[in-house]
């Protein structure tokens, strides 16, 4: 059997042959990791993720550094006193953490292109976009460093960087998962979750990360909820919104449905509302959480970062409320048309991985800048908490996804489709390294 | 709300950040003002069908 140590060598070994080109990684552990491993081997009793490496986005709090969260201004802040919660409860159930990844700064982008720590690069094409905001958490698994990583997902910082670098993502139900000592960035949308090369770790990890946690006021218990039923209700996203989307992704998709056998699309009437709403809470809320450092080094910040920032905070109030107001009856009206359907299926992202720098895309006629239009399809369902996995699809070139959607609880039915999908050889994570983990 | 004019917004904008203490820097400017046009266009779209809106709700928690 492998020992822990060997996992967490061939974990640094990968790192340092491949960090280089990719810039996943903000933070190498390799002594904290290295004692991990060995107290692991010492005789430890073998646990669910045992000797599994991991890293984590880099706004998760790591005792003895600065949690910086893509930013300069927070290197100055003191050591994190010690490691957030998710991160205690993946070690405490063996896996081994080996660093810090790369993001957007303050977890605000789709793109990864982070000014101060350089952009991170898709591990498929060193030219293209990793997705963001955790964008080294997908880079990471997907050039083979680690596989199981953190991330955040505000609107989809989770499932865009899976979708573009072909993983397994799972942003969770709202409040499913406890956020104490992950840095927020807008309060209200924010979840934490897992990002695997496998859906067995994903899930395995995710199983881990849950527990009751009082340092999160928004962390609640799970209802009781039935089995899942012999027959999964599936069907696929219908409507403008969704067909905001190239023909790769949307022909990917048809053929998800089709292994799901999914019954008739559905449109969902006021999607296009939610996205609006989610996108103008997001800003509000990102530049409250900011506003002192805004008053104070205003160039301390990513400039995308501050432009966005400051014009978040300049906003009237009557905007945020008007916008709740519409997130909230998008709660509503989505819930109402999925009563009769199980798991909803979307394209994951609305294109494959565009270059580094690209400001427009051409899609289905349309003029999109992919730093706001890669979550076109994973914002409204953060904006309402629902559960999300992106299931990256087999096949050749840039990676494909799919999303799977949820009503609130029933994580339990996304794993159900994405292992038939495993089972029909549709989904597979798309790894940039053919050897094989000791 | 309806996205204003130029003017408008540069005035709205210029009055709101000396009430906050907020100094826009003169290079953040035309990036500031490109995203705040975009967020009270992105308001008003959220907002063109509310009149069955229910009350607010901060954050989507599902408790059991």
């Amino acid at each position: 059997m492998t020992s822990a140590a060997e996992r967490v060598e061939a974990a640094l070994a990968r790192i340092e042959g491949r960090n280089g080109e990719v810039n996943a990684f903000t933070d190498v552990l390799a002594d904290r990791a290295r004692r991990t491993a060995a107290a692991l081997d010492a005789g430890a009793p073998t646990r669910p993720l045992t000797g599994v490496p991991f890293a984590v986005k880099n706004l998760f709090d790591v005792a003895g550094i600065p949690t910086r969260a893509g930013s300069k201004i927070w290197e100055r802040r003191p050591p994190a006193a010690r490691d957030a919660f998710a991160i205690r409860r993946l070690e405490a159930a063996g896996a081994v953490l080996v660093g810090t990844l790369n993001m957007d700064e303050f977890a605000s982008g789709f793109t990864t292109e982070n000014t101060h720590c350089g952009p991170t690069r898709n591990p498929h094409d060193l030219s293209r976009m990793a997705g963001g905001s955790s964008g080294g958490s997908g880079a990471a698994v997907a050039a083979g460093m680690v596989p199981l990583t953190l991330g955040s997902d505000t609107n989809g910082s989770i499932r865009v960087p899976a979708a573009a670098c072909g993983v397994w993502g799972l942003k969770p139900t709202y409040g499913r998962l406890s956020r104490a000592g992950a840095a927020l960035f807008a309060e209200s949308l924010d979840h934490i979750g897992p990002l695997a090369a496998d859906l067995d770790i994903l899930e395995a990890a995710y199983a881990t990360m849950q527990g009751a946690d009082p340092e999160d006021p928004v962390q609640a218990s799970a209802p009781s909820i039935d089995p899942a039923p012999e027959r999964i209700r599936v069907r696929l996203a219908a409507g403008p919104h969704f067909e905001r989307c190239d023909d790769e992704g949307r022909a990917r998709t048809a053929e998800a449905g089709v292994a799901l056998d999914a019954l008739a699309p559905i449109e969902l009437p006021g999607v296009e509302q939610g996205w609006a709403a989610s996108l103008v809470v997001t800003l509000i809320e990102g530049s409250s959480a900011h506003i002192a450092d805004l008053r104070a080094d205003p160039l301390g910040f990513d400039p995308m970062t501050r432009d966005r920032f400051l014009a978040g905070a300049l906003v009237p109030a009557e905007a945020y409320l008007s916008a709740q107001r519409a997130r909230r009856l998008w709660r509503e009206r989505c819930l109402a048309s999925l009563a009769e359907t199980d798991v909803l299926v979307t394209p994951g992202a609305p294109f494959a991985a565009p270059p580094i720098g690209c400001d427009s895309v051409e899609i289905a006629g349309e003029t999109m800048n992919p730093r706001g239009a890669f979550g076109l399809f994973t914002q409204p369902f953060s904006a309402i908490g629902l559960p999300a996995l992106t299931v990256p699809l087999h096949g050749l070139g840039l990676p494909r996804a799919v999303q799977l959607v949820a009503k609130p609880w029933r994580e339990d039915l996304l794993f159900a489709a994405a292992h038939r999908l495993v089972d029909v050889g549709l989904a597979e994570a798309r790894i940039a390294n053919e050897e094989a983990w000791p | 709300m309806p996205v204003p004019d130029d003017a408008a917004l540069e005035a709205m904008m210029d009055a709101a950040a000396e009430a906050l203490g907020l100094t826009i820097p003169p290079e953040a400017r035309p990036g500031v003002v490109a995203n705040l046009r975009a967020l009270l266009a992105h308001a008003e779209t959220a907002a063109a069908d509310l009149d069955e809106a229910p009350l607010v709700e901060i954050a989507p928690v599902y408790r059991a």
